[in-house]
C-alpha cells in the first residue's frame, strides 16, 4: 500500500503532538460538561424567597415526571392536570403555594405540553375545558401556524400534514429527560465541534511550509497525492474524533445524571411544533449522526482553506468568522430559498431547529427533509473541495526563501 | 546514468533567476559555485521538482522531473532544512523513508545504518529540537540518503558543521559520486576543489564556468573571487 499506513500514523502523531489540540479538546468537553450539569448547580428562589437548590428541585421534578411517564395523555389526564391548576393564583409566587407544591407540580410537564401544544397561556389554560380531541386539533392548528410562519408551500404543507395524520393519539407521556437534555445540548456541541475543527485542523498544511519541511515532503514519491490525501484523512479522522469524544460525553453524562429513559418517547413530547413522526431518541440518533458529517466536512473546509492561504491564522480566523456569522446572521423567512441556503451551512446547520426543518428539499419529485438530504450534500462538496485542495496542494510551489 | 537540463529557465516577474542552462550530467559529485542571487538555489529547486520551470526540461534517464519515479531515485537536502520539532531522529527518518516509498522492514535497518554514518546512533530516539545545528544538518544529511538516491542534490550540505565533520562528509560525497550524480553547492570553494569531479560556476542566473579543474589552471578560489569581484563592479 506504499506505506500509507505509516503515513497515516505519523500524520496522526503530527498533529496529536500539538498541545493545542488537546487544549481545544479539553475546553469543549470542559464547556458541553458545564452545559449539561449547569441546570443542577446553585438554587432556586422565587422573588427572593429561597425554594431549594436546583438540585433537589430537579429530583423532585423527576419523581413526578416519572410517576407520570407511560400514561396517555387522554381525557382523563387532561382532567386531572386542570383539576390540579384549576385554583392556582395567578401571581407569580404560585409557586412557593401549598396548592401548587402538593397538587399541580406532579402535573406540571402535563400543564406545559398543553399550553404548548394549544399556545394558551397560564391563566386561560387553568380555566380551559379539558377536551382531549380539541386538545390533538389545536396541536394540529400550531403545526400548520408554524408551516405558514415558515413560509412552507402547499406541497410542503401536505407532506407534514400526512405525517401529522400518522401520529398515534393521545400521545403517551413518557419521561425522556436524558434524551432532552442530550437535543438541548446539540446546539453547543455543535458549536464546540466547529472551534474545535478550526482549532486543529487550520495548521495542517502551513506547519509543513511554516517549518520548511514541504520542500523535503514535496519532493519524495509518495509526498505529492499520497501525501495530500493521507493528510486530509487524518485530519478528517482527528476532527471526527473530537466529534465523537463530544457526542460521546453528552450522551453519557445526559443518561447517566437525567436518566436513560424515554427513546421512545414521541418527538412532540420536546420539540412540540414538530410534526415528523419520530420518537425522541431516533432524533438524538439523527442529530448526532448530522454532527460526525459535518465534523467531515467542516475538516475538510478548514484543511483547504489552510493549503489555500498557507496560513493558519487565516484558515483560522475565516471559519471563526463565519462561525460568527451563523450564530448572529438570521436570513428573515419570507427570503425562503436565502435563508434556507444559510441555514444549511454547516455554522447553522447543527441545532435542533435547522435539523429538524419543516422546509423540505424536492428533487426529482421527491421531498427530503433537512437532515436526509443536508449530509449527503455535505459529503458531495466535501469530496469537491478535498479534490481542488489535492489540485492546489500538487501545484505547491517552493521559492523566495 | 543521465540528467538531462535543456534550456533551463526561470524568470519571476522582471527577474531571471536561470536563464536557458542546458547540461548533460552522469555519476560523480559536481561543485556547483556562484554568489548569492546567482539562481543555485533556484536551480536545485527546479532539479528537485519543486519549482515549475518557465521553460525548458529535465530528466532522469528518461524520466521527467514532474513524474514519481523520477522522485523515486532522488535525495535532497535544502539549504534551509525543515524538520518537526516533535519527532525523534528515528521517528523523522522512517517518516521519510515512507514518504521515499521505502518499506518498513527495511526503512528501519537503512535509518539505524544512517543514523551511525552521520554519527547521530545514540540520539535515535531524542527530539529533533534538542539537537544543535550541525546535529541537525546532519540529520538532513541522512535523510537525503534514505532512498540510495541515484540523484542526490545538496544546497550547501556542509553548512554548520565542524570541521572534523566537513572532512568526514567530504569524503562520503565523494564516494556517493561513485554511483550517483551528486550536485552540490557551497561557498566553500576547498570543499569543491577536493571532491568535485566537475565545476559548475553562475552568475545571473547563466553558467559562466563548466568543466573540470585542476591545479594547473590556478586557484579555483582566486577564479571564483575574480568572478565575484567583477559582478561587485558592475
Amino acid at each position: 500500500m506504499n506505506n500509507l499506513f505509516t503515513l497515516y500514523g505519523y500524520e496522526l502523531k503530527k498533529l496529536m503532538q500539538k498541545k493545542l489540540v488537546w487544549i481545544a479538546l479539553f475546553v469543549c468537553m470542559a464547556v458541553i460538561a458545564f452545559s449539561i450539569l449547569f441546570p443542577l448547580m446553585g438554587s432556586y428562589s422565587v422573588n427572593g424567597t429561597y425554594v431549594g437548590t436546583n438540585y433537589e428541585e430537579h429530583l423532585i421534578n423527576q419523581e413526578y415526571r416519572k410517576a407520570l411517564s407511560g400514561k396517555s395523555i387522554d381525557q382523563a389526564l387532561l382532567e386531572e392536570t386542570i383539576a390540579a391548576y384549576k385554583d392556582l393564583p395567578i401571581d407569580t409566587n404560585y409557586v412557593l403555594t401549598e396548592e401548587y407544591q402538593i397538587y399541580a407540580r406532579p402535573y406540571s410537564d402535563i400543564f406545559n405540553l398543553i399550553r404548548s401544544w394549544t399556545g394558551m397561556d397560564k391563566g386561560t389554560a387553568q380555566q380551559w375545558s379539558p377536551d382531549e380531541a380539541a386538545l390533538y386539533a389545536a396541536m394540529r392548528e400550531r403545526f400548520e401556524e408554524s408551516a405558514v410562519k415558515n413560509y412552507l408551500t402547499e406541497a410542503e404543507i401536505s407532506y407534514w400534514q400526512s405525517h401529522a395524520d400518522s401520529l398515534e393519539t393521545p400521545v403517551v407521556y413518557q419521561f425522556h429527560e436524558g434524551y432532552g437534555c442530550i437535543l438541548e445540548t446539540f446546539l453547543t456541541v455543535g458549536f464546540m465541534m466547529l472551534i474545535y475543527v478550526a482549532i486543529t485542523l487550520s495548521s495542517s498544511f502551513p506547519d509543513e511550509h511554516t517549518h520548511r519541511t514541504d520542500q523535503l515532503v514535496l519532493c519524495t514519491s509518495n509526498g505529492k497525492k499520497r501525501l495530500y490525501w493521507v493528510k486530509l484523512l487524518s485530519g478528517i479522522t482527528v476532527g471526527c474524533v473530537g466529534a465523537l469524544l463530544m457526542a460521546l460525553l453528552t450522551w453519557v453524562l445526559s443518561l447517566r445524571v437525567y436518566g436513560s429513559e424515554g427513546f421512545d418517547a414521541a418527538i412532540q413530547l420536546f420539540y412540540t411544533s414538530y410534526a415528523g413522526n419520530i420518537t425522541i431518541g431516533q432524533a438524538c440518533l439523527v442529530a448526532y449522526g448530522c454532527l460526525i458529517v459535518t465534523a467531515i466536512f467542516i475538516s475538510v473546509f478548514v484543511m483547504l482553506l489552510s493549503e489555500l492561504f498557507s496560513s493558519s491564522i487565516a484558515a483560522m480566523s475565516v471559519t471563526t468568522g463565519m462561525i460568527l456569522a451563523g450564530m448572529i446572521i438570521q436570513i428573515p423567512a419570507q427570503y425562503r430559498i436565502l435563508g434556507q441556503l444559510w441555514d444549511y451551512l454547516p455554522t447553522c446547520f447543527l441545532s435542533m431547529w435547522n435539523t429538524f426543518d419543516s422546509r423540505l428539499i424536492s428533487m426529482f419529485g421527491m421531498h427530503f427533509t433537512s437532515y436526509q438530504i443536508v449530509p449527503l450534500i455535505y459529503v458531495v462538496v466535501a469530496s469537491l473541495l478535498a479534490f481542488l485542495g489535492s489540485r492546489i496542494y500538487c501545484r505547491c510551489q517552493i521559492s523566495g526563501r | 546514468m543521465e540528467l538531462v537540463i535543456d534550456r533551463l529557465t526561470k524568470q519571476f516577474q522582471n527577474k531571471i533567476a536561470v536563464d536557458r542552462i542546458s547540461l548533460r550530467l552522469h555519476s560523480g559529485v559536481f561543485g556547483l559555485l556562484g554568489t548569492n542571487g546567482a539562481g543555485k538555489t533556484t536551480l536545485m529547486r527546479m532539479l528537485c521538482g519543486i519549482l515549475q520551470p518557465t521553460g525548458g526540461t529535465i530528466a532522469f534517464d528518461g524520466m521527467d522531473v514532474r513524474e514519481e519515479g523520477y522522485r523515486a531515485v532522488l535525495g535532497y537536502l535544502p539549504q534551509d532544512f525543515g524538520y518537526y520539532p516533535e519527532f525523534t531522529a528515528m521517528d523523522f527518518l522512517l517518516y521519510m523513508a515512507a514518504l521515499k516509498g521505502l518499506p518498513k522492514k527495511s526503512a528501519k535497518r537503512r535509518a539505524n545504518e544512517l543514523l551511525e554514518l552521520v554519527g547521530l546512533q545514540d540520539m535515535g530516539r531524542k527530539k529533533i529540537k534538542t539537537f544543535s545545528g550541525g546535529m541537525k544538518q546532519r540529520l538532513g544529511i541522512a535523510q537525503a540518503l534514505l532512498n540510495n538516491p541515484k540523484l542526490l542534490i545538496l544546497d550547501e550540505p556542509t553548512a554548520g558543521l565542524d570541521p572534523k565533520e566537513r572532512v568526514r562528509f567530504r569524503n562520503l560525497i565523494q564516494q556517493l559520486g561513485k554511483d550517483s550524480i551528486v550536485l552540490l553547492s557551497t561557498h566553500i570553494v576547498s570543499d569543491i576543489e577536493h571532491i568535485a569531479d566537475e565545476v559548475l560556476m553562475m552568475k545571473d542566473g547563466t553558467l559562466i564556468y563548466n568543466g573540470t579543474w585542476d591545479e594547473q589552471m590556478g586557484d579555483l578560489e582566486r577564479f571564483y573571487l575574480a568572478q565575484f569581484e567583477e559582478g561587485s563592479h558592475e
